[in-house]
C-alpha cells in the first residue's frame, strides 16, 4: 500500500457539493471530493499497487489542467486501470456540478 | 507442438469467458502483447511449471487465440499474453472452481479466511438461483491446486448475469456477501461486460461497465452495446 499527497494552490474556485463516486473493489477506486477548507486543492490518494507514483502524478496534474475546484479529493485505488480512473474522475467531475 | 492439431475437448462446451481458467499444454504457445511488457519476464517460467494455468483476460485477441492473464507469487508479478485455442487442454470456469474444493488440505480451508467463506459463498449463489463462483488468488489456487490465496486475500467472485438481474435480488446478494467473515467484491457478467455489484446494487443511476475496449459509465449494463451495434 502507498499514500500519495499533491497539493494544487493555484485551483481556487469554490467545489459545489460533496462528492462521491465509484467502488471500493478490485480493479476500480472511488473519489471523495470535498469543499477544501483552506481553499486551495488537495489530493491525497491510497493505492493498494506499489510504484505508480510518477504515473499517478502525471494523471493528477493533467486532471488539474481542467479542473479548478477548491477540493479536497481522496482516491482510494484497488488497482483499477488507467481508464477505469480517467472514467471515475469524470464521473466526480460531472456529480460535482 | 504442431500447428495442425485439432483443438481439444475441454471440460466445458462453452466458448471462452473473461475469468475462466485454462490448463496449458505448453508454455511456449503463450504470445506477449502490450499493454505489459511483451517479451516473457523470468518469472512467468516457474510460475507456470509450478501450476500450467492462466486466467481469461477481458480483451479482443486475433482469431484462434484467447487474451490471457499469467499470474505470478508477487502482486504486480501479472502478464498479458495471447493464447492459440489448441493449446488449451482443460477449462475450469470459476462456476466449477468450488467443485473442487475438497481437493485442497482442510488444514489450509480452515486456516485462510477467503477460502473458509468459498461454501458459504457457494450456497448463496445456490439459494437466489445464480451461476457463478470464486475468481482470483482464491479461484486460481482452487483450480490449479497451488497455494495462492492468502491470510489476507479478499474473496473475489463473478456471477454470469446473461439477463438482467433484478435489482431486488441484486441488493440481497449483497447484503449475503456482506454479511460473510471476509471481505468479497463480485463482478457481474453481462453480455456487454461486467459491472461491481456493490455500484448495481446501489440502486438506479449510471454504473460502471467494464467492457472488452475498457470502461464506461452506462445506465443499464444490459442494453445493447453501441460498440456492437450493426446497421440492418
Amino acid at each position: 500500500m502507498e499514500i500519495l499527497n499533491y497539493d494544487y494552490p493555484d485551483a481556487t474556485a469554490p467545489l459545489a457539493k460533496r462528492v462521491h463516486v465509484g467502488v471500493v473493489g478490485s480493479g476500480d477506486l472511488e473519489v471523495l471530493m470535498e469543499p477544501s477548507p483552506d481553499g486551495k486543492a488537495h489530493v491525497v490518494i491510497t493505492t493498494s499497487v506499489n510504484g505508480y507514483g510518477q504515473i499517478w502524478k502525471n494523471v493528477i496534474d493533467r486532471f488539474f489542467t481542467r479542473f479548478d475546484r477548491a477540493a479536497t479529493i481522496e482516491i482510494n485505488d484497488f488497482g483499477a486501470t488507467p481508464g477505469m480512473v480517467a472514467l471515475r474522475l469524470e464521473q466526480a467531475v460531472e456529480v460535482s456540478k | 507442438m504442431s500447428p495442425d492439431r485439432p483443438p481439444p475437448r475441454s471440460a466445458c462446451p462453452s466458448a471462452f469467458r473473461p475469468h475462466d481458467l485454462l490448463r496449458l499444454a505448453a508454455i511456449d504457445a503463450l504470445i506477449g502483447t502490450g499493454p505489459m511488457p511483451a517479451t516473457m519476464p523470468g518469472w512467468v517460467r516457474p510460475a507456470l511449471a509450478a501450476a500450467p494455468w492462466v486466467v481469461v483476460r477481458r480483451a479482443p485477441a486475433p482469431d484462434g487465440h484467447i487474451a490471457v492473464g499469467v499470474r505470478g507469487t508477487a502482486r504486480d508479478e501479472r502478464w498479458a499474453a495471447w493464447l492459440p485455442t489448441r493449446a488449451v487442454c482443460e477449462q475450469c470456469p470459476p462456476e466449477a472452481v468450488a467443485d473442487r474444493y475438497d481437493r485442497l488440505p482442510a488444514p489450509r480451508r480452515a486456516a485462510l479466511p477467503a477460502l473458509a467463506a468459498v461454501p458459504r459463498l457457494a450456497a448463496l449463489l445456490i439459494r437466489l438461483g445464480l451461476r457463478g463462483g470464486p475468481t482470483g488468488s482464491v479461484g486460481f489456487e482452487l483450480a490449479s491446486g497451488r497455494p495462492t490465496a492468502t491470510p489476507g486475500s479478499d474473496l473475489d467472485a463473478v456471477v454470469r448475469a446473461d439477463t438482467p438481474l433484478d435489482r431486488a435480488v441484486a441488493a440481497v446478494l449483497a447484503a449475503g456477501i456482506g454479511a460473510l467473515p471476509v471481505r468479497c467484491d463480485l463482478l457481474l457478467e453481462t453480455p456487454n461486460g461486467a459491472v461491481a455489484l456493490a455500484e448495481y446494487a446501489r440502486g438506479p443511476g449510471p454504473v460502471a461497465l467494464r467492457g472488452p475496449r475498457g470502461p464506461r459509465l452506462v445506465a443499464d449494463p444490459w442494453a445493447p452495446s453501441p460498440y456492437e451495434e450493426t446497421r440492418p
